[in-house]
């Protein structure tokens, strides 16, 4: 089986964990994302007859009080950035998500959710402009979660 | 006789009243005896308090117990002087007696919130308190590990039966056991990633999802080392333990390898496990380095199996012994890593905590103000209510001579000082705004000063542009003459008839007969060649013919006779030139006959020499051209544009 580390970045309250908890198999108490900044989980997937399996690292948006060691991006194969439809300032903070991933892995795939699609009506679902690699999740509505996750892994491996 | 009546009597008397008021007797006796007691009493002060206190203590303890205002209030102002007092005089007995009270209520919040009670501690406790603390949480923590070592270890329990199966003492079998830490589980890591890259366990301690535990493991030593470099320590992370856990990492290259062990291995047994690290990695490290996730890898079947032969080696008694042992549980190390991390970030946050609080206390000792610390990240957040604007000047040079962060100011100033400080502006403002006015009235009269001179200015520029197209109109058509002087001059030679002005002064070709107005025979062919000569100059050169406006021809007498009739002599003379000269070819060849006029000056103009008149060279004619100025200074503009 091939392993791959990928992150899921992200403003706080966007619903990263929301997310993992719809999509994983496995995963290690929250108690430990509040203590070291970061949650590992972990999915298998199947690509063209191929196992794979994802080790997700969620981590904690920083804060002045609190230090987000930059080692925790390194060796990361691919990343998910989370943004909130219904906070303006969540989808701004992307390009800075971003650029910091980038800084480390310049090369590695990432794909955008603009999570909790649920609150938008269906014209404006249909009004929200997105790339190829961006998708309007829900982890409520269990929206694009798996698409979200397999274009990234297609994306990373194929 | 009488006197012993009496006595009888008495004495009888006595009886009877023993036998009548027997009980009233002993009442007054009693009455008698309790007012002897209570008098003495009254003067004896020990005694006093000895029945007295009992009873004050009881009060107390009820007006404490019902929490009453008052008493609390009394009780405080008390207790600190008590204590202080106490110190001094019984630094031993308060201090037992402090422990006894402080020891479970720390105990207590320790269990309960940890964080809070050390983050409290530091700044709150004197220096006394905090020693007492500090005893109270070193003796209790003694007493947890004792009592977690003798009430829950079934080793402990094992350890004493051996010990009296085999009659080898207690502490030489714990020597034994601490000898040598035992290692249950090797995981190779892959830095970057936090992938694991091969895993190996002695017997039955096989680890649930190790590749979860490895990214967790990964993610916690990341975390550790962070914290280490921003505290500038240029150590690594090498050794995390809690209680039995102790997870030993060795880092090299591209990897790094975890050791699970039982307890803190010794020196001896860090270098045999350094030693098979370096092994692998000799043997290995282009594998580590190529390494993508991939668990089929065939190196990976091979690292196993050293792994499991150096683990065997490493435990050679673990046959059948381990199965008494719990199964190994990855969650239970890493939440004693947790713990240790807790801890020593709390304590970590309590030193900090501390510092800022020394240096609350020396900011209020030498500005007078009051303010609290914060560390916000790279700054320090200042908080407050400020007695004046200068308390705050002083408050933040004390702390830029004391902390080299940046400082944030979110302090209060009074309402008063806030209200005087506006009042200031305000009346700032309105100066300034006068002023304001004033420098806007000025402005505006430099503006209109400025518009004047600027019209000026543009008349100025004006006519010294007319002045400059005069100027070059008179360059122009002086350049014009010379140019033409110039052709002239190359073609007719220095015979003396070129004048400087362009014209030719036959003066000395001797043309005329004293009162005769026709040209001596043998002159005229020299005017018709230097006519010819004139001609092919002036309008055969395109650049000069343009601006030819016509030719005149001068006659001249000499002063002899009647001025009158030397003006018609003169005029004669022109006129016969003239005459000649239209039959000539070269002007029909330049069809200039129109453009020839003659014109007749008498003896206006005599040539002296020596200083008298010479009269044969006065009698003569000029021949001069006429330029058309308007044309040459049409040129010059149409050349400007």
């Amino acid at each position: 089986m091939i392993r791959k580390k990928i992150l899921l970045m992200g403003d706080f309250h966007v619903g990263k964990t929301s997310l993992i908890r719809r999509y994983v198999d496995n995963s290690f108490d929250d108690s430990y994302l509040t203590t070291i900044g970061v949650k590992i989980s972990k999915k298998q997937i199947t690509l063209d007859g191929e196992a794979y399996e994802l080790l997700i690292w969620d981590i904690e948006g920083a804060t002045p009080q609190k230090r987000i060691p930059q080692s925790y991006f390194r060796g990361a194969s691919g990343a998910i950035f989370v943004a909130d439809v219904g906070r303006e300032e969540t989808i701004e903070h992307l390009a800075v998500h971003i650029e910091d991933f980038q800084s480390v892995n310049p090369d590695a795939a990432y794909v955008t959710a603009y999570n909790k699609a649920d609150l938008l009506t269906p014209v404006q679902q249909k009004n929200f402009a997105l790339e190829s690699t961006d998708f309007l999740t829900s982890a409520k509505e269990d929206m694009n979660v798996e698409a979200l996750f397999e274009t990234l892994a297609r994306r990373m491996l194929g | 006789m009488r006197a012993s009546n009496l006595k009888n009597d008495t004495s009888e008397l006595e009886r009877l009243k023993h036998l009548l008021l027997e009980d009233e007797l002993a009442q007054i006796e009693a009455l008698a005896s309790k007012l002897q007691t209570l008098e003495f009493e009254s003067y004896d002060p020990e005694t006093i308090k000895e029945k007295l206190l009992p009873l004050f203590d009881d009060l107390l303890l009820q007006k404490l117990q019902q929490k009453e205002a008052r008493t609390l209030d009394i009780l405080a102002e008390y207790l600190a002087q008590i204590i202080t007092k106490s110190a001094d005089q019984d630094l031993s007995s308060l201090s037992r007696s402090l422990q006894r009270v402080i020891s479970p209520a720390i105990a207590k919040e320790i269990a309960d919130n940890k964080d809070k009670m050390v983050d409290a501690l530091y700044p709150i406790m004197g220096s006394m308190i905090s020693k007492y603390v500090s005893n109270a949480i070193a003796e209790m923590m003694e007493s947890i590990n004792a009592k977690i070592e003798d009430g829950l270890s079934f080793e402990r329990y094992k350890r004493k039966a051996k010990a009296k199966l085999t009659g080898v003492s207690e502490s030489e079998l714990l020597l034994e056991e601490a000898a040598d830490a035992k290692i249950e589980s090797l995981f190779v890591i892959q830095k970057d990633t936090g992938l694991l890259i091969t895993e190996a366990h002695i017997e039955e301690k096989e680890i649930d999802d190790p590749h979860m535990v490895a990214s967790m493991a990964s993610a916690i030593k990341d975390f550790v080392n962070d914290w280490i470099e921003h505290n500038e320590s240029p150590s690594e992370v090498q050794l995390l333990s809690y209680g039995n856990a102790t997870l030993y990492i060795e880092s090299a290259g591209s990897v790094y390898m975890i050791a699970f062990l039982d307890a803190e291995p010794d020196h001896e047994q860090r270098a045999r496990i350094n030693a098979f690290f370096a092994t692998l990695i000799r043997n290995y490290s282009d594998f580590f380095q190529r390494f993508e996730g991939d668990d089929r890898a065939e190196e990976i079947q091979k690292i196993q199996e050293e792994m499991k032969h150096f683990l065997s080696g490493e435990n050679p008694n673990l046959q059948g012994k381990d199965n008494d042992t719990a199964r190994s549980n990855p969650a239970k190390y890493l939440f004693w890593l947790l713990a240790l991390l807790i801890l020593g970030y709390a304590g970590y946050s309590a030193k900090k905590r501390y510092d800022l609080y020394l240096l609350e206390q020396e900011i209020s000792r030498k500005s007078g103000e009051h303010v609290t610390l914060e560390e916000e990240d790279d700054r320090l957040v200042i908080r407050g209510d400020l007695n004046s604007l200068e308390g705050l000047y002083r408050v933040k040079k004390l702390l830029q001579e004391k902390s080299g962060k940046k400082i944030e100011d979110r302090t209060h100033l009074p309402v008063e000082l806030l209200d005087r400080k506006i009042s200031t502006l305000v009346q700032k403002q309105t100066i300034l705004t006068q002023s304001e006015d004033t420098i806007s009235s000025k402005i505006q009269e430099m503006s209109q000063a400025l518009e004047k001179m600027e019209k000026q200015l543009n008349q100025l520029e004006k006519r010294y542009s007319q002045s400059n197209q005069k100027l070059a109109r008179v360059k122009s058509l002086a350049d014009t003459r010379t140019y033409i002087y110039q052709r002239l001059e190359n073609a007719l030679g220095r015979d003396g008839s070129l004048q400087p002005d362009g014209s030719l002064d036959f003066s000395n070709k001797r043309l005329f007969e004293a009162g005769e107005s026709k040209p001596k025979t043998e002159a005229l062919p020299m005017v018709k060649a230097h006519f010819a000569t004139y001609l092919s100059v002036l309008l055969g050169d395109p650049e000069i013919r343009p601006f030819v406006k016509g030719f005149v021809i001068e006659g001249y007498t000499d002063s002899s006779g009647d001025a009158e009739d030397n003006q018609i002599l003169s005029l004669d003379r022109a006129k016969a030139i003239q005459e000649a000269l239209l039959s000539e070819p070269a002007t029909k060849q330049y069809g200039v006959a129109s453009m020839i006029t003659a014109k007749g000056l008498g003896e206006s103009r005599p040539v002296i020499r020596n200083g008298k008149e010479d009269k044969e060279a006065s009698r003569r004619i000029k021949l001069k051209f006429e330029l058309n100025d308007k044309k040459i200074v049409d040129m010059i503009k149409r050349s400007a544009k």
